[in-house]
């Protein structure tokens, strides 16, 4: 795509100097008419985007460095680094960064795995793959809280759905307190998140599948490898880029943890599902501890930019610049 | 056919009937295998929806006497009374009026400056462009702070405007893709128009446009999922109940009638109802859009 660009830009780039040949067009004015259109196309959003995205984090920052009970503004003081200071000492925090660290190896397995099989059988053609393709899909449109909310009734331990299905399946002696057990909260949380997120990936990589030429495929058959031995030496090393490709998703994806927990369990009980985002939730509102909250989520940015940094420089720079 | 740098290459569609032989002892195989995993699968995705379609038609005795039964007669008492007494439909009003107003929004701010990505020139277009893809990474959960104190300084805390504006900013997704697409149109077309003195603004409006509607719809689509069920902003920047939208909505419901489960169910189903239909009409654009945003055809 980028030696297209640069191919159909030049022309572009030409015109206005090609085309201002008649000495007496002031240069000038036109230069200041294509000054004002591009004003007018790229104007409208890059101010929402800067007043509305660029100055909330921003500000993220900058009050990470105050402390501010979040009333007036002549109450913000000036704290340095102090909030950081306190983070690293506080105990919850790190319960909740180990939390976030946890889901996102967690997600990277369970959701780049249960994605990359199902789309290596559902490219197998048996009929009803296209169905189960839309239905694997379904969850990605449903809002977090109603997830949250029908999940959070389904395993209620004595009225709910699940441990009545684990009984009938079996399967009892694994029935009991779900979000209230704080050895069971966590994965719980990660199934769920699981289940809203997984068939999203399952499309990215069914999508370099179809990419995959059939010959070559057909050309390993005739050689007599079977067909697991196709998809290992074959299908698995042209999708290896991919797979990178979604399990940094997954795990940018992941850091977002927020409504899932803040719905279901508040980070509850005693802190066993608190992630960074709702830790700096509860310090920023709930403890009207407006600058410490901040420096929380702070810590959720960086992360994230990590991330996103290794995934924009590998898989966007040489494609989109 | 603007769309076809968004979707991948097809193969040839359905079962390939040229597979060598021995072709129906591995299908079978595959079939054991594979299906009982499928249908497991698309049971623990579809029964929790169906679970909560069909318990919002019972009533709230009949649901704890039994979670799985299906419901013995259309009960509707549930849904009249979350939309008289809970004002479900303040909450389906809120949610129509911010997405829609939100999604046409971002429409024109996209579309405009995805063609001025595409076809203009100017200096530090890559940086700039740099800076809407960055966007597109930010955790919205990290805004929330002082977003709220941005909101409240220019005074439009607890209104529409604080989510619309919100999402306005939320251009990075449709640049990315509709630039994608508007490059992926033939020159020949719009240069022609130039050539016959066409502006930016024709050639944007009477060219640009019109051939790229699948993207734009695309675009359009996933939007409005996003923002039709997103939960944080609300939460965050709505405080008056009557202008709630129905992700904040279902939740203050689940509060207000803990134990009823059925007024629950039907609130919740309602929420569901819409993406859930819009999918399926419109699938083939939402996937386009999954295919669009992290890939590039």
């Amino acid at each position: 795509m980028s030696a297209n660009q640069v191919t159909t830009v030049l022309p572009e780039q030409q015109t206005p100097s090609s085309r201002t040949g008649p000495p007496n067009h002031p240069a000038g004015r036109k230069e200041g008419r294509r000054r004002l259109e591009l004003v007018a196309f790229l104007g409208p959003a890059l101010g929402f985007y800067l007043a509305f995205m660029m100055v909330p984090l921003l500000g993220t920052f900058l009050i990470s460095f105050t402390d501010w009970p979040g009333f007036s503004l002549e109450q913000i003081d000036w704290v340095g680094l102090d909030n950081f200071r306190e983070l690293a000492g506080d105990d919850v925090f790190w319960l909740a960064f180990r939390h976030n660290l946890l889901l996102l190896v967690g997600a990277i397995v369970l959701n780049t795995g249960l994605a990359l099989v199902l789309a290596l059988a559902l490219d197998q053609h048996l009929r009803g793959s296209s169905f189960f393709r839309g239905v694997f899909l379904m969850p990605t449109v449903i809002s977090l809280v109603v997830v949250a909310l029908v999940f959070g009734l389904g395993l209620s331990p004595s009225l709910g759905f699940i441990n009545p299905a684990f009984e009938a399946l079996g399967l009892g002696r694994f029935a009991g307190e779900w979000l209230g057990d704080p050895d069971r909260v966590l994965p719980m949380i990660l199934l769920l998140d699981t289940w809203s997120t997984f068939g999203l990936y399952m499309f990215l990589l069914i999508a370099r599948l179809i990419a995959i030429p059939k010959e070559l495929k057909e050309a390993a058959a005739i050689d007599g490898a079977n067909e697991l031995r196709t998809i290992w030496h074959i299908v698995l090393p042209l999708l290896r880029s991919t797979i990178t490709m979604v399990m940094l998703l997954v795990a940018i994806n992941s850091l977002k943890m927020f409504e899932l927990v803040y719905v279901m369990t508040s980070g509850g009980p005693n802190h066993a599902s608190e992630v960074i985002a709702t830790w700096g939730y509860f310090q920023g509102f709930t403890a009207t501890r407006v600058g410490y909250g901040s420096a929380t989520l702070v810590v959720l940015l960086v992360l994230t930019f990590i991330l996103a940094t290794i995934y924009v420089r590998r898989f966007r720079m040489q494609d989109d610049l | 056919m603007t769309s076809e740098t968004l979707s991948p290459p097809r193969s040839e569609t359905g079962e390939s009937t040229r597979r060598p032989s021995g072709r129906s002892l591995s299908t079978v195989a595959k079939a054991v295998l594979l299906y009982p995993v499928f249908i497991a699968l698309s049971v623990i995705i579809i029964f929790p929806l169906l679970w909560m379609f069909y318990s919002s038609f019972k009533s709230n005795t009949d649901i704890f006497a039994d979670v799985f039964a299906l419901p013995k007669s259309l009960y509707l008492d549930n849904y009249k009374e979350v939309f008289q007494l809970a004002g479900l439909g303040s909450f389906f009003k809120s949610s129509v009026i911010v997405s829609l107003v939100s999604v046409l929004g971002l429409l024109a701010l996209s579309t405009t400056a995805a063609y001025a990505f595409a076809f203009m020139e100017f200096r530090g277009k890559s940086l700039l462009f740099l800076l809407f893809l960055l966007g597109l990474m930010v955790p919205p959960q990290a805004l929330i702070i002082s977003g709220y104190g941005w909101m409240s300084v220019l005074g439009i805390l607890d209104t529409y405007w604080a989510l619309i504006f919100t999402y306005f900013g939320w251009s990075a997704f449709g640049i990315l893709v509709l630039r994608n697409a508007f490059e992926g149109l033939p020159r020949e077309i719009s240069d022609s128009a130039k050539v016959d003195g066409a502006g930016h603004w024709a050639r944007f409006w009477y060219i640009v446009l019109p051939l790229s509607r699948p993207s734009t719809a695309t675009v359009a689509i996933f939007l409005f999922m996003w923002i039709w069920n997103d939960f944080l902003y609300p939460l965050v920047y709505l405080q008056s109940e009557e202008r709630y939208t129905l992700p904040l909505g279902i939740m203050f419901l689940n509060g207000q009638y803990a134990p009823e489960w059925g007024l629950q169910m039907a609130g919740l189903t309602v929420a569901t109802a819409v993406p859930l239909i819009v999918y399926y009409v419109l699938q083939k654009q939402f996937v386009r859009g999954i295919m669009a945003g992290a890939l590039k055809g």
